[in-house]
């Protein structure tokens, strides 16, 4: 039985390497999948009326969901090949048949795109009270996969003839996916999900049988180096290119660096479009009304830029990791210019694109906003625009649009400058996290041998005392420590030192009158004050990331 | 007699208007060991892909062990072991790791093999492939290279990065303990020493073509070089009939030819000059010459091109 069972040493070793190398992406898929409900969650509550917050929100907390499931599939997918279409040359020097390398790879994308939604779906079900789909989605989820595995395998084979069909296929596949979703307001997700019938089953087989055929068609090609005149990614990398990253004005040395380190300007842009993009097609295709996109719009710009900075800081911080992109080591660390100053100019860049991204979404969604009210009521005048959008408690409560703007533009900037510092210093970020964890096992079964203490008091007791305490202490802890680290190898000033302790010092004070919580007051109160110390991290946790990378 | 381990046949292939390789045909013997020398972008690695069947040929054919690689690349690749220039190894795997992921796909693999090579390269296996330097690099692509006795050793720049003794203690020993056992062995390399010492035959690429090519000694062995000094002194090397290449300056100029000494002897006597000695070539000498003569008959080519395109 074993034996049967067993799988054969080569799709091992190949499923091994896929999901080594995939690791960190399904790990960052599933924290964005859970993390972005509660922000979202969270934003929607504070700043915007319940009546809303009920309905739109939970289909737009879906949509974003579904949105980072697939956009993990794509990493999942794209890891393996490291380079853009085909695999590495590496693994087709092995003697493996092509079918294989195609296979193992389409069917490992699939499943593991299914697991992480299924997983992160019931999570937030359980923690959030939802009622969020889960079986179909995945099953829709693994065949869009399935088709991004396809789209790396024949990017750089295909003819114009087979793109022609590839973007067909795709359509049908989007259309297919969208016509599931529809929205309900009795609900208090929002969302519903038609299930599949038989004819659902067959088409997701068909799909993926054409799938299974077309990544062994060109992996088989990538193989024997046959490509074809017609590139994708060279020309997508290439329209790119014009669109967003403007010819370089190199004044300065400030200007070098920052070309060097904003060559991912077009991240944010590109991912705004795609977002608004997908509930424009969404849209169009039923799944959800003209009154609702307009909606999804606005709140769309506010939200999504969040996610978007949180990226964009990560990506800025990639020439400081050692062993990632290298102009930082091999370009700039070589040039005459200090520490402080190259960790300025990576937080300036992170920052800057931080800044624009939020613009660019904030124009989408009034744009689109504005396109999908004049459709839906183009009868109506432009006074009564508001009216016929539903839009009232938004527009009337203007205050409350302003500050959700405000405070979406802080996030995004803050997000973006602390993965900056958290990206450039994995290691520490990771320990931070590890540390949580077993701090929340070992809290875990020291409860569980207590006879008062059921399972589901003590995961209570963890999730409102112990994990807010722990992560309140551990964030100042971890800021102290950074600030004091920089001031001793002089990358800050003693006055900064001074500022950030009378500061925190101020918000402690803020939190204890203010701040409304659930929790008992300490709880909240050292919860709040750990967070917000998280502001006074960037400056000099990036300036140590620098000078630790580059005199590494 | 025995069928060719490779045989190519006016193999060509382009990327887009650059000319790769054009109608290169060689065959290589069983149990030999064959040099590509060339200068950098003469197509040998171009030539190594055809071989593995990374790349598909657009002209001619190529068959390895009688098979096309790139319909067969299970059956050919299970008895190559290839080291790739860039020594594409997954920096993030530590050498115990690579060595299993390795012999996975390979039946034949020898465990007792690869920890004895393990030990006489000096690598430690829990050390990751990120951490080594690149003539560790080099160590551990040709100890997965070798790992399963493969029938054809293929390795594209093996001494890149190697140092001096390295070269001579392991990879040379290799590359003739593989051909001694039967197997053959092809590599590419532009340290002309090192093929000297190991190479049976010779496979010279100039932009594409081959230029030379047959047993190393024999190609020696019909090369020449002439002193020759001259009444007066010249900026460039006076033309001689028969003369591959040249070089000196003044008065004295050395010439190189392939085969002809007698017609060169009597160009020099006939241009004024002395001959002052006649030498043996090294292999070096023999490369630059023909490399020289080509590079100067393509710009002559040129030259004439643009002239008849200006008429």
């Amino acid at each position: 039985m074993k034996n049967v069972l067993a799988l054969p040493p080569m799709v091992r070793a190949l499923a091994w390497e896929q999901l080594r190398t995939s690791r960190m992406w399904i790990l960052a898929t599933f924290v964005a999948m859970l993390g972005l409900p509660v922000i979202h969650h969270l934003f929607t509550q504070a700043f915007l009326p319940e009546t809303r917050a009920a309905n739109a929100a939970g289909l737009q907390s879906f949509v974003n969901f579904y949105l980072i499931s697939f956009i993990g599939a794509f990493w999942v997918a794209l890891s393996p090949a490291e380079t853009k279409g085909g695999l590495v040359a590496r693994l087709f020097v092995l003697p493996a048949p092509t079918w294989l390398l195609a296979s193992v790879r389409l069917v490992l994308t699939m499943a593991v795109s299914c697991a992480t939604y299924l997983v992160a779906v019931v999570i937030v079900n359980q923690s959030l009270g939802l009622e969020w789909p889960v079986l179909e989605p995945a099953l829709a989820l693994a065949t869009g996969a399935a088709w991004m595995v396809v789209f790396f395998s024949t990017a750089k084979t295909a003819r114009l003839t087979e793109f022609a069909a590839f973007a067909v296929v795709l359509a049908i596949l989007a259309a297919w996916i969208i016509s599931h979703v529809s929205r309900t307001p009795e609900t208090l997700a929002g969302v519903v999900w038609r299930a599949f019938s038989s004819t659902d089953l067959l088409v997701a087989a068909l799909f993926n049988a054409g799938a299974f055929f077309a990544a062994i068609i060109g992996t088989a090609r990538a193989r024997c180096g046959e490509s074809h005149a017609i590139q994708l990614d060279v020309w997508w990398d290439r329209q790119l290119q014009r669109l967003w990253v403007k010819r370089p004005r190199i004044k300065n040395r400030r200007d070098a660096q920052l070309f060097l380190l904003t060559r991912f300007d077009w991240v944010g842009p590109a991912m705004i479009v795609a977002y608004f993009a997908a509930i424009g097609v969404a849209s169009v295709f039923g799944a959800i009304g003209l009154k609702d996109t307009a909606e999804l719009a606005v709140l769309g710009a506010l939200s999504w830029p969040v996610l978007c900075s949180t990226l964009i800081g990560m990506l800025v911080s990639l020439p400081l990791q050692p062993t990632g992109a290298l102009p930082m080591r091999s370009v700039v660390a070589t040039k005459p210019v200090a520490d402080i100053e190259l960790a300025n100019t990576l937080l300036h860049a992170a920052l800057r694109m931080a800044i624009k991204t939020w613009c660019w979404a904030t124009c989408c969604g009034l744009l689109v906003a504005l396109v999908f009210a004049l459709a839906g009521r183009a009868d109506l005048v432009f006074s009564q625009f508001a009216n016929s959008l539903n839009l009232p408690p938004l527009v009337q409560d203007f205050a409350a649009l302003l500050r959700a703007a405000a405070f979406s533009l802080a996030f995004s900037c803050l997000l973006s400058a602390l993965s900056t510092c958290f990206g450039s210093r994995r290691r520490h970020f990771v320990w931070l996290v590890a540390g949580s964890f077993v701090l929340a096992f070992a809290t875990i079964l020291a409860m569980s041998v207590s006879v008062s203490a059921s399972w589901f008091d003590a995961a209570a007791f963890i999730a409102d005392t112990v994990l807010p305490v722990f992560v309140g202490v551990a964030a100042a802890a971890y800021v102290g420590w950074q600030c004091w680290a920089a001031y001793r190898l002089g990358l800050v000033h003693r006055n900064y030192l001074a500022a950030a302790v009378l500061l925190s010092a101020a918000i402690a004070v803020a939190n204890d009158v203010y701040l409304p919580h659930q929790f008992a007051p300490l709880v909240q109160f050292i919860y709040w004050t750990g967070l917000a110390s998280l502001l006074f991290l960037p400056i000099p946790g990036v300036r140590l990331a620098v000078a630790e990378s580059r005199h590494v | 007699m025995t069928a060719p381990t490779v045989n190519i046949h006016n193999l060509g292939r382009s990327f887009g208007r650059q000319c790769a390789l054009d109608d290169v045909s060689l065959q290589i013997r069983p149990g030999s060991v064959l040099g590509l020398v060339g200068e950098n972008g003469a197509g040998k690695t171009t030539l190594v892909k055809h071989v593995l069947g990374l790349l598909k040929a657009q002209q001619g054919a190529v068959t390895v062990f009688g098979l096309n690689p790139v319909d067969h690349p299970t059956k050919v690749l299970g008895k190559i072991g290839y080291l790739s220039e860039d020594r594409d190894l997954p920096a993030w795997m530590r050498i115990s790791e690579l060595l299993a992921y390795t012999q996975a796909f390979y039946p034949d693999w020898d465990t007792r093999f690869a920890d004895q090579l393990l030990e006489q390269f000096d690598l430690d296996p829990l050390q990751k492939i990120k951490t080594l330097s690149r003539g560790q690099k080099a160590r551990v692509g040709l100890l997965t290279a070798l790992a399963h006795r493969p029938e054809l050793l293929l390795l594209d720049e093996p001494s890149s990065g190697l140092d001096p003794v390295v070269r001579q203690d392991i990879l040379t020993a290799i590359i003739r303990t593989v051909a001694d056992d039967g197997r053959t062995v092809l590599f590419s390399s532009h340290l002309l020493d090192e093929v000297e010492r190991v190479a049976d035959d010779v496979v010279m690429l100039h932009a594409g073509r081959v230029i030379l090519s047959g047993p190393l000694e024999d190609l020696v062995g019909a090369h020449h070089c002439v002193v020759v000094r001259f009444a007066e002194p010249s900026l460039s090397a006076p033309q001689l009939t028969g003369a591959l290449s040249s070089r000196g300056d003044g008065r004295t100029w050395s010439y190189c030819c392939n085969g002809q000494l007698e017609q060169l002897r009597a160009a020099a006597l006939a241009a004024g000059g002395d001959i002052l000695a006649e030498e043996t070539p090294s292999f070096e000498d023999v490369f630059v010459s023909h490399v020289r003569a080509q590079s100067q008959q393509g710009v002559a080519q040129h030259g004439a091109q643009q002239q008849g395109a200006e008429q």
